[in-house]
């Protein structure tokens, strides 16, 4: 019996230490990961919109069907809406994609991709950027597409990475469906009000 | 036997990876670039330091039965913090490192350091043996992913600085998915027994 009470209180001794210097530890690093993770998701969304280098200022996320938007403005002035969607079948799992709309809500300002596990050397060429370039080449040729371009060439603009079609679809695919569904959900929202 | 001998074995005589054969796991995913190396060498040696210094500190005290539990939490509890610490101040290594972070806690190097050296030996020696191991793992890591990311993309960065200009021949794929792991990983294996064959 003492043995037992011996046991149970040396792995709660151990437990209770553990679990206090964790909480310490998460208590200084909390505010900093959540920061960390906002400013990423931010930089994604400004290039998505205006390319890198520039500041824009995003509003307060706003639901548009099942999307998750973010309206940004430059000065004041919109430069357009981003949005997250994601390509549920890339060659080795999800693709987390944002998509940046201009402020008609006609054309594409950009792409860019948040998560992918794709092939390195093939599939993972959708952020493969090139030297010299400031942009992954495969994301730039989506800038400036109407929803009806956006498909795999010949049907649309899109030159499609070699070797990595299913990539290539699979971002293709979640980028137009994504433009599509915003649109349409825009519209139901202007036809509601 | 000097104390130095306790931190000297882990990089050759007993290297994790070539000589005890441990924690295969992780160096053959993560060494597809430098930079993720030397990053999980360095996040493997400060769980290992703690881990390490913590059971050997409490190692009388622990009771036989319970010993593995006790260990297992010291080094969830280490794992955590590298984890958290990590995500909060390197959060693009943290993002390339991935699930392998949190499996430190499984690492079998860990556990078998904390069962077969810093259970039965004191704080010192336990804290020098971690460093050796920690040491003899990125080393063998940092050989592994130059040798990969050389031979795969034709040059190797190291933190954005490229150590190696890009070669005049075409990379070979190969190299950085998974199967050239496995081939670079047994011929430099094969290198190390002839080396200490001798």
């Amino acid at each position: 019996m003492r043995d037992a009470v011996r046991l149970v209180g040396v792995l709660l001794a151990i437990c209770v230490v553990a679990s206090g210097l964790l909480a310490v530890v998460n208590a200084f690093t909390n505010e900093r990961i959540e920061q960390s993770l906002g400013e990423e998701a931010n930089k994604l969304r400004t290039e998505a919109l205006v390319g890198a280098g520039k500041e824009v200022k995003f509003g307060e996320p706003k639901k548009v069907g099942s999307l998750t938007c973010y309206e940004g403005a430059v000065d004041g002035k919109p430069v357009g809406t981003a949005f997250t969607v994601t390509a549920p079948r890339g060659y080795a799992g999800p693709i987390e994609i944002v998509v940046g709309v201009d402020p008609v809500g006609e054309r594409i300002t950009g792409v860019r991709i948040i998560n992918q596990n794709e092939t390195p050397g093939l599939g993972a060429r959708i952020v493969q950027v090139n030297p010299g370039e400031d942009e992954p080449w495969f994301l730039r040729q989506f800038k400036g597409l109407a929803p009806d371009r956006v498909f795999i060439k010949p049907k649309g603009d899109v030159d499609a990475i070699t070797a990595a079609t299913v990539s290539s679809n699979a971002v293709t695919e979640a980028v137009r469906q994504g433009f599509e569904e915003f649109l349409k959900a825009k519209k139901a929202q202007r036809g509601s009000q | 036997m000097g104390q130095m001998q306790e931190f000297t074995k882990g990089i050759w005589k007993e290297n994790p990876i070539f000589r005890i054969m441990l924690g295969m796991c992780p160096t053959l995913a993560l060494s597809t670039a430098v930079d993720n190396a030397i990053g999980m060498g360095v996040a493997f040696t400060v769980v290992l330091l703690g881990s390490n210094v913590v059971i050997a500190l409490i190692r009388n005290i622990v009771p036989r039965q319970v010993r593995i539990p006790c260990y297992i939490v010291v080094i969830a509890a280490f794992v955590t913090c590298v984890d958290l610490i990590m995500h909060a101040y390197q959060p693009k290594l943290y993002e390339a490192l991935g699930i392998f972070v949190p499996l430190i806690v499984v690492n079998c190097i860990v556990l078998g350091r904390a069962e077969a050296f810093a259970s039965r030996n004191p704080v010192l020696a336990s804290a020098l043996d971690a460093l050796g191991m920690g040491a003899g793992f990125t080393l063998a890591m940092f050989v592994v992913s130059f040798i990969r990311q050389f031979l795969g993309t034709g040059t190797v960065v190291l933190f954005g600085h490229v150590i190696v200009p890009r070669a005049f021949f075409q990379p070979a794929t190969i190299m950085i998915l998974p199967p050239g792991a496995f081939v670079t990983l047994a011929l430099l294996m094969a290198l190390m027994n002839k080396i200490s064959e001798r």
